[in-house]
């Protein structure tokens, strides 16, 4: 019965999202906007019950629902049969109109907007969720029965099985779908309002709370990618990957216009087209990754009327929010009266490249679909070229964030405005220096990157002890610590992966020891075994320290799936805070051999896992940053809107 | 404006080694040995990532986004037994590439190649950059307005 239900609650929140749309277009204001609030809080508790019901038919193998039937097995575990609930198309849409309800239902909640905005905020969302709802009711239902039942279900991807994936698409979508609501504050604003000081508050704890899931999202998909892969690479440039990045990219700059506006009244105007952009391109990238026009591992489904679906929404949303810009945008904003290098100067520098990187990152994306269009000799854009045009840009921005604290708001940089702060930069000098140090008598490298890479640590070291000793103790100074030290982080860890990497492939029988990395590694042979749903192939790996104990043992895996048919492999990894020792296991090279050989891929990977520790601490600053934005904006509620001053004052961030 | 120098001197010199810009890679004419090891790699270091450049600017033609030096596939290998022995051969890197582009088409390099169809991709990035840098310059002097208010 689960599948009626869930049938039931889904028409149900499609009522309650007409009955929003219905309510805004009541005549007395107040009403309307009473009215719509409620719909959307009724309408998340109706996609609740539908989504519960999704899960309870998984958590059944209630094989009726065509759903389960292809993606489920009775045999898998509970855990996997729950993520296996997301792990599909018609599933993974629910999940995003759940989590889009749910934006919708705490923006209602909280909502601060006068009346007259907010009904024109909560139409918006409104037609947004009709749309979806519709989409899914009438392309990717999931809750659709089969006329002969099956007794077995076909299984889930066991690439997909993996507690990263399991937590990655929730978080990755509470990421996109939250700019929906940036996106209806932005055309709320431009028909009955001003995007002033004032509205950058309202707006900030909205784009900061996406940010930050979007944030963990696109790292836990690296960090998935990284560990499940089995390549020893973090990001690979697929074009779904760069389906996530893009928003986020947006998002950063927006946020940082809302930072400018909120302390200077000026780049309102900026701030509104990148709420209606970085919506567009959440957008985009969900038409990308579900119409199967790009093929990946993400693709669940390639049905090229979902696609078709999709792309009408996407070009609804991009025109509609772009056509009420143009209508509706005011040209009197504030004057820019900032110098280039101060910090404001420096913030509005960064979106620029954000957005730099962001065009280039979408242009590679999209340029072989538009040359496969054409009809001219197909291409492949892959890393090799984003390497050598997003890479040289994000050092730019890398650049321009390490030089930003030190200016202050309003008054341009000096060297002296660098160097006054002696302490830091001494320590700062004798981190770099052990860095390099380090780095040279660990990995095989020469002095020139060594010193490029000490020569990072120290800026980011004079950033950090900088930061520290001048940011507010605040809520709102720690976020912004946390977030671009996380961003510095993560950006010494993919240098110090990009140069030092290095990788062996040996054919090994079992008892031999080789030595690769300066280390040594004992191959103890492979043994075959059962697991929970599928049989592996368990080789046992020694690493021995130098004195020839025993330092680690490794059991990397090759997996064979019965159901699916599909041998995925299962690389270890020997961590320590500055290397990442990864081993898979490859093919047998001498099938039938008394004594066989294996082939085994080892792979250093020195500060790759700063990378994720970067996302974890950008996370935290944006969180901390929304956290602190929804504070102050109740403070602000309440309150009169204060008057901008007429000159800015140097004061601490926020 | 000093200030101004300083930056444009800090930017270039933080930008990544030329490894970054997808420089190539250094031909080496020594006599060196050719020697296979029982691995399949090549026993010189040197040989050995001059065909690991290679491995990464060339797609698994039956993958995604794999170049074939991350692909575990049969065609993989295969073009790594295959590249390995035109390197031995004497062949220059780019005598290798337009070889497998003949054979397999231009979407086997994952590095697009510059032509009339590709100029829009290479040029792009550094037109947006100084696009941006032109408005971050220039947007300070006046009252900041939308980009087509008159």
């Amino acid at each position: 019965m689960w599948a009626e239900y869930g049938q039931f609650s889904l028409c149900l929140a499609f009522a309650a999202a007409l009955l929003t749309v219905i309510s805004t277009f009541r005549k007395d204001a107040l009403i309307a906007s009473a009215g719509a609030s409620a719909a959307l809080k009724a309408q998340f508790i109706a996609l609740l019950c539908a989504f519960i019901c999704l899960v309870m038919a998984f958590i059944i193998s209630d094989f009726s629902v065509t759903l389960v039937a292809s993606n489920s097995h009775s045999e898998k575990p509970l855990l996997y049969k729950i993520a296996g609930t997301w792990g599909n198309h018609e599933g993974s849409m629910l999940l995003w109109m759940l989590l889009l309800s749910a934006y919708c239902a705490s923006f209602a909640y909280f909502k601060v907007s006068k009346v007259e905005t907010s009904k024109i905020e909560y139409r918006v969302l409104g037609l947004i969720c009709i749309a979806i709802i519709v989409f899914i009711l009438a392309a990717s239902n999931p809750f659709l029965r089969m006329d002969t039942v099956p007794i077995e279900g076909r299984g889930l991807n066991p690439l997909l099985q993996d507690w990263g994936l399991a937590i990655h698409p929730p978080i990755l979508y509470a990421g996109y779908v939250g700019f929906a609501v940036p996106y209806a504050m932005a055309i709320g604003t431009l028909f009955s309002g001003a995007a002033d000081r004032q509205w950058a508050r309202q707006i900030l704890p909205w784009i900061m709370t996406p940010l930050a899931f979007l944030t963990l999202g696109v790292g836990l998909g690296s960090w998935w990618a990284y560990r499940e892969l089995g390549w020893g690479g973090f990001w690979f440039w697929d074009p779904v990957e760069n389906a996530s990045l893009l928003p986020w990219l947006f998002g950063a700059a927006m946020a940082h216009g809302a930072f400018i506006l909120k302390r200077t009244g000026a780049l309102g105007q900026s701030t509104l087209l990148l709420a209606i952009l970085t919506f567009s391109l959440s957008i985009l990238g969900t038409f990308l990754v579900r119409s199967g026009v790009l093929t990946s591992v993400h693709s669940f489904a390639v049905d090229p009327k979902r696609g078709l679906l999709i792309f009408i929404f996407l070009m609804i949303v991009l025109g509609g929010g772009l056509g009420v810009f143009w209508t509706k945008r005011s040209a009197s904003g504030k004057p820019i009266t900032w110098p280039l290098t101060s910090r404001l100067g420096f913030m509005a520098a960064g979106i620029g490249l954000l957005l730099t990187i962001a065009g280039t990152v979408l242009l590679g994306t999209l340029y072989p679909l538009a040359i496969d269009a054409l009809g001219a000799e197909p291409i492949t854009v892959g890393a090799p070229y984003f390497n050598a045009t997003a890479r040289p840009l994000g050092w730019l921005m890398v650049g321009i964030m390490v030089l930003a604290p030190f200016a202050l708001w309003t008054t341009p940089l000096t060297l002296t405005g660098i160097i006054q702060d002696h302490k830091g930069g001494l320590i700062s000098a004798l981190v770099g220096v052990i860095a390099a140090t380090l780095t040279l008598q660990h990995f095989q490298t020469d002095i020139w990157q060594a010193l490029l890479f000490g020569v990072s640590v120290f800026f980011c070291g004079l950033v950090v002890t900088f930061a520290i000793s001048h940011a507010p103790k605040t809520l709102s100074g720690m976020s912004m610590i946390f977030a671009h030290g996380g961003i510095a982080l993560a950006a010494l860890g993919m240098t110090g992966a990009a140069f030092f990497s290095s990788e062996t492939i040996v054919s090994v029988k079992p008892g031999d020891q080789f030595e690769t990395a300066q280390k040594t590694l004992v191959f103890g042979g492979v043994e075959r075994g059962k697991g929970a749903n599928y049989f592996y192939d368990r080789a046992t790996v020694k690493i021995l320290d130098a004195a020839g104990h025993i330092k680690n043992e490794l059991t990397p895996e090759r997996r064979w799936y019965p159901a699916g048919n599909m041998t995925t492999s299962e690389a270890m990894i020997d961590r320590t805070v500055i290397r990442d020792f990864y081993v898979t296991l490859g093919d047998l090279r001498t099938p039938g051999a008394d004594a066989p050989d294996w082939a085994l891929r080892v792979y250093d990977r020195p500060f790759i896992s700063w990378i994720w520790l970067g996302c974890i601490l950008t996370f935290l600053g944006s969180g901390f940053s929304a956290i602190h934005h929804f504070r102050r904006r109740r403070v602000a509620s309440s309150m009169p809107a204060k008057a901008a001053p007429t000159h800015l004052i140097l004061g601490p961030a926020e | 404006m000093k200030a101004f120098i300083y930056i444009i001197i800090f930017i270039t010199l933080s930008i990544t080694p030329p490894s970054a810009f997808g420089a190539d890679t250094a031909q080496t004419s020594d006599v060196v040995s050719t020697a296979i090891s029982k691995n399949g790699a090549f026993v010189s270091d040197t040989l050995e990532a001059r065909a690991t450049n290679l491995f990464r600017d060339i797609k698994c033609p039956i993958c995604v986004a794999q170049s074939v030096a991350e692909s575990d596939a049969e065609i993989s290998k295969s073009l790594r037994e295959h590249i390995r022995r035109e390197i031995v051969a004497g062949k220059t890197d780019k005598d290798i590439l337009e070889d497998l582009t003949v054979r397999y088409g231009t979407s086997i390099l994952l590095n697009p190649p510059v032509k009339a169809a590709t100029l829009l991709l290479w040029t792009a990035p550094w037109l947006f950059l100084l696009v941006s840098a032109f408005i971050w310059r220039h947007a300070h002097r006046r009252p900041q307005r939308t980009p087509a208010a008159s």
